[in-house]
C-alpha cells in the first residue's frame, strides 16, 4: 500500500502499490500529484517536463537565438559569437594568457553546465550573463539556499525557512547587523526540481569539495548540498573588514557548493604575488596566503575621502599557490552610480 | 602594450600585458587585479601628450573627487585587468593622429601619449547638462579603450543618421552633427518619449550603444531606498 | 521589414529595416538609433490600443511611437534594462505579457490591458496583464534571460520570474511555504501555474534586482 499526502491540502491517502507512479487529482483541492512509488525512487527527473520546448508553429518566435559555444580546447577558445552580424569592432581572440605569475582561463562560454554528483543532477544555463542553475533532487534530498533566491520549483518540493545547524552556527555569520537565514528546500513528496538565481546580473560556478575549504565572499554564496558546512569567519582573524568590506563566509564538507557573482567569474590560478580589488573577490582556496592592504599609489597621493560607496581602494594580496575566482564588475560601482537615481528623503 | 578582451559581450574586461617602461591611465576604480611589480601613482593629472595637465578632467568623475592611476610597468610581460563601472562592453581604439570624440562615461583607460580634453563643448553644454553628459576629445597616437552600456555596434555615416543622444559612445570629428528632435512635431518628441537626438551627417564612423544608463537608472531608482 | 533581434541575452536590441509601406509599432523611448529616412509619429496609445498602455515600473508611458518610411531605412529598436528579447507570431491567438515587457509590435497585433484581478496585486505583478492578440509578431523583453517551458501539470514560480504565459494557462497565488517559512524566507508569495499550456520565464527579476541593489543600502 502506499500512503501519501497531497502536497498542496495535506489530504492523506491510502493506495494500492499499482497506482505508482501515476499522476492523480486531489479530492480535497483538485491539485494533481504524482504517486510515487513506497521506497525512495531512484535520482530521476519529475514528472514535469524540464526542458524548454521547441516552438511549434503556433507561436513560432522569430528571434535569432544565441548560438551555443562548442565544447573547445581552452587555448583556441575564440569569443562566444552573438548573432550573426556582429559589428566589425576589432576584437582579440583570447588566448591562454601567458603572464608573469598567474594562469588563467579566458572567455566564459554561453553553453550550458550540467554535472551529476553523489547528491543531486545540476543545469546551469542562460550563461554566462544571467545565469539560472536548475537542481534535481532524488525524494528525501535537501538543499541549503540564501533567502529570495528560488525562481520556481516543483510542487514536491517542501521549503522551510530557518537557522541551519542550530542557532551557534548562524550567530557565527551575523556581521554587522546582518541575519543569515538559511532556506531548506526538502523533496518531500517525490523527486524535485527547483531553479535558483541572484538578484543582479553575472554567472553561478559550481564547485566540489572533498574535506576541504573553499572562502567566498558573502554576497556570493548561493546554496549547498547537506554534508557541506557554511559558517562566518570572523574579521578579527585575518584582518577584512565587515560593513562595505569583504565579508567572508567559509565552505568545507564534501559535497557541492553553488556561488554566484555580479559580472562574469573568471577563475584565476595564482603561483605568484597577485593582487585584487577586494570588490572583485567571488572565492579563494584555502591554500592561498592572503593580506588586506591599500592599492600602492593611494598611499602617495596623501588623504582621500572615499571614492565610492563606502569602498577605500583596498586590495588583496595573494600568495602561495591556489585558485582565486574574480568577478569582472563591483557592487561598489553600481551602488555609486545608482546612487543619483534613488529617490530623496525630503520628497 | 598588448591588450586582450575578455567576457564580452556583456561583462567585458581588458587584460593589459605590458613590458617595463610602458604606461597606462585610467581611473581609480578601474583596476581590477594586477601581478606584482606596477608602480602607482594616484593623481589627479594626466600625464602625457601636450601639457601634462589633464584638461577638464574634473568633469570626468561624477563629486568632487577624481583621481587617476598610471601604472608603469617595471619588468617583462607584467599584467594589469581593468574594467568599467556598469556592464557593458570594452572597444580598443587605436589611435593614430586624429581625432575622436568620446562620451564622458565611456572613456575607460589611454596609453601615455593621448591627449584628453575634457572641456570639448561642440555639442552644446546647455542640452546635456541635466543628463551630467559630457563629451571628452582625444587625439593623438596610442591604444585608447572606450566602454559602453550595453554593445557597441559601429555605423559607417554617409549622409545622415540619427542617435539618442544617450546612445552615442564615440564619433569621428570628420563628422558634422546638430541636435534635433526625433519626430515632426517638437511635443511628440519629448512625449514620445525620445527627446532630443543627434542628427549625424558627412563622412565618418560612429559607435552607438544598444543600452543608456539614464533609461535603467529611472527605472530602478524609485524602487530604492531613500537617501 | 526584416528584423533580428541581436546581443542576446544580455542587451537584447532589435534592427528593424524597413522598406517602403511597411510599419513598427514601439515603446515610447524605445528608439536607440535610425537612419534619417525613418519617419517617427507618436500616438497616444489610449487610440491605438483598448485600453491605456501604462508602464508599470515606474512612471507611466502612455504614448507609442510608429515609424515607417518613404525610401527605405534602418532603425534600432531596445529596451530600457538589459536582458533578453522574444518575438511571437500571433496568427489570431492570444497571450499574457507583463505589461513592461512590451517593446515593439506589427500594425496586426491588439494590444489590451487586462484585468488580472486582485490575485496579481498581491504577487507584486501589478494590477494589468497585458493581453496581445490578432495577427503579426510581438517583441518582448525582461531583465534577465527568457526561456520556456510546457506544463501539464503544476508548477510553481516565484513571482517576477513570469514574463508571458498562454490563455490556457491558470495562474493561483499561494504561500511559498507555512506561513513562518514564507515569510521568513525571503520567498514570500508565489505564483501556481497549472497547465496545460507555455509559459516564458525570466532568469532575474526586476524587483529582485532592486531588494539586491536595497540590501546593499543603508
Amino acid at each position: 500500500m502506499i500512503e501519501i499526502a497531497c502536497p498542496h491540502c495535506q489530504k492523506h491517502y491510502r493506495l494500492e502499490d499499482r497506482y505508482a507512479g501515476k499522476r492523480a487529482k486531489c479530492a480535497g483541492c483538485g491539485l494533481i500529484m504524482s504517486i510515487n512509488a513506497p521506497q525512495s525512487a531512484p535520482l530521476s527527473v519529475p514528472s514535469a517536463p524540464v526542458s524548454p520546448a521547441v516552438p511549434t508553429s503556433r507561436t513560432a518566435p522569430v528571434s535569432m537565438p544565441r548560438p551555443a559555444a562548442a565544447s573547445i580546447p581552452v587555448a583556441e577558445l575564440v569569443p562566444p559569437a552573438s548573432v550573426a552580424t556582429r559589428p566589425p569592432v576589432p576584437r582579440q581572440p583570447p588566448a591562454m594568457p601567458t603572464s608573469h605569475g598567474t594562469t588563467g582561463h579566458a572567455d566564459a562560454t554561453a553553453e550550458t553546465l550540467r554535472g551529476t554528483t553523489s547528491h543531486l543532477q545540476y543545469e546551469i544555463s542562460q550563461r554566462p550573463d544571467f545565469s539560472i542553475v536548475k537542481i534535481l533532487m532524488p525524494q528525501g534530498a535537501k538543499v541549503f539556499a540564501e533567502p529570495s533566491a528560488m525562481v520556481s520549483m516543483t510542487p514536491s518540493m517542501h521549503l522551510e525557512a530557518g537557522f541551519k545547524g542550530g542557532l551557534g552556527k548562524t550567530f557565527g555569520r551575523l556581521l554587522g547587523g546582518e541575519s543569515l537565514i538559511i532556506n531548506t528546500f526538502t523533496a518531500q513528496d517525490g523527486p524535485g526540481e527547483v531553479m535558483f538565481a541572484g538578484g543582479a546580473a553575472g554567472d553561478v560556478a559550481y564547485h566540489r569539495l572533498n574535506g576541504n575549504t573553499l572562502y567566498l565572499q558573502r554576497g556570493a554564496y548561493m546554496l549547498n548540498s547537506e554534508d557541506v558546512e557554511v559558517s562566518g569567519k570572523w574579521q578579527g582573524a585575518k584582518g577584512f573588514f565587515s560593513g562595505e568590506g569583504l565579508v567572508l563566509l567559509k565552505a568545507t564538507g564534501t559535497g557541492d557548493i553553488f556561488f554566484n557573482s555580479y559580472g562574469a567569474i573568471i577563475p584565476i590560478d595564482v603561483t605568484e604575488g597577485f593582487m585584487v580589488d577586494t570588490g572583485y573577490i567571488v572565492a579563494f582556496e584555502e591554500s592561498l596566503q592572503y593580506r588586506v592592504t591599500v592599492l600602492p599609489g593611494l598611499r602617495t597621493a596623501g588623504k582621500i575621502k572615499s571614492f565610492f560607496f563606502g569602498g577605500e581602494g583596498l586590495v588583496c594580496q595573494f600568495a602561495g599557490s591556489g585558485r582565486v575566482w574574480i568577478q569582472t564588475r563591483q557592487v561598489k560601482s553600481f551602488l555609486s552610480w545608482v546612487n543619483g537615481f534613488r529617490p530623496t528623503k525630503s520628497n | 602594450m598588448q591588450h586582450q578582451l575578455l567576457a564580452q559581450p556583456a561583462m567585458s574586461i581588458a587584460k593589459l600585458t605590458m613590458q617595463a617602461g610602458e604606461s597606462v591611465t585610467c581611473e581609480v576604480g578601474a583596476m581590477i587585479a594586477m601581478t606584482s611589480g606596477f608602480t602607482v601613482e594616484t593623481t589627479s593629472r594626466n600625464k602625457g601628450g601636450k601639457g601634462g595637465l589633464a584638461k577638464g578632467l574634473k568633469r570626468m568623475f561624477a563629486g568632487e573627487n577624481f583621481f587617476l592611476n598610471h601604472f608603469t610597468a617595471t619588468g617583462p610581460n607584467q599584467t594589469l585587468m581593468i574594467g568599467p563601472g556598469l556592464l557593458g562592453d570594452i572597444m580598443h581604439y587605436p589611435l593614430a593622429g586624429g581625432t575622436l570624440i568620446v562620451q564622458g562615461s565611456s572613456w575607460l583607460a589611454s596609453a601615455v601619449g593621448i591627449e584628453i580634453d575634457a572641456t570639448w563643448q561642440g555639442l552644446g553644454k546647455a542640452l546635456f547638462s541635466g543628463e551630467g553628459m559630457f563629451w571628452v576629445k582625444c587625439s593623438g597616437q596610442g591604444d585608447l579603450f572606450l566602454n559602453s552600456f550595453g554593445s557597441i555596434y559601429p555605423v559607417e555615416v554617409n549622409g545622415e543618421y540619427i542617435v539618442d543622444t544617450g546612445h552615442i559612445v564615440a564619433f569621428e570629428d570628420t563628422l558634422q552633427f546638430r541636435i534635433g528632435k526625433a519626430g515632426k512635431s517638437l511635443i511628440g518628441s519629448i512625449l514620445g518619449g525620445e527627446g532630443l537626438v543627434c542628427k549625424f551627417s558627412g563622412q565618418g564612423k560612429l559607435y552607438c550603444q544598444s543600452h543608456n544608463p539614464p533609461s535603467f537608472g529611472k527605472l530602478l531608482g524609485p524602487k530604492l531606498k531613500a537617501r | 521589414m526584416q528584423t533580428e533581434i541581436r546581443d542576446r541575452p544580455s542587451f537584447a536590441n532589435i534592427r528593424v529595416l524597413l522598406a517602403p509601406g511597411d510599419e513598427i509599432i514601439a515603446e515610447a523611448d524605445a528608439m536607440a538609433s535610425m537612419s534619417s529616412s525613418i519617419e517617427m509619429k507618436t500616438q497616444w496609445s489610449g487610440g491605438f490600443v483598448k485600453g491605456v498602455l501604462k508602464r508599470l515600473f515606474g512612471g507611466e508611458s502612455m504614448f507609442v511611437n510608429t515609424f515607417s518610411t518613404a525610401t527605405g531605412g534602418e532603425l534600432v529598436l531596445t529596451q530600457p534594462f538589459p536582458g533578453d528579447i522574444q518575438c511571437i507570431e500571433l496568427k489570431g491567438n492570444t497571450m499574457f505579457l507583463q505589461p513592461g515587457a512590451f517593446i515593439a509590435c506589427e500594425p496586426g497585433v491588439k494590444l489590451g490591458l487586462g484585468w488580472a484581478g486582485f490575485r496579481m496585486l498581491i504577487a507584486r505583478e501589478g494590477l494589468f496583464r497585458l493581453k496581445v492578440s490578432g495577427t503579426g509578431r510581438i517583441w518582448f523583453g525582461a531583465y534577465g534571460g527568457i526561456f520556456q517551458r510546457e506544463i501539464d501539470s503544476e508548477y510553481i514560480v516565484d513571482s517576477g520570474h513570469l514574463v508571458a504565459y498562454e490563455p490556457t494557462v491558470s495562474i493561483r497565488i499561494a504561500l511559498a511555504g507555512g506561513i513562518f517559512s514564507s515569510f521568513f524566507s525571503g520567498e514570500g508569495l508565489v505564483t501556481r501555474v497549472n497547465g496545460p499550456g507555455r509559459i516564458y520565464m525570466q532568469s532575474r527579476s526586476f524587483d529582485g534586482l532592486a531588494a539586491w541593489t536595497n540590501s546593499h543600502l543603508y
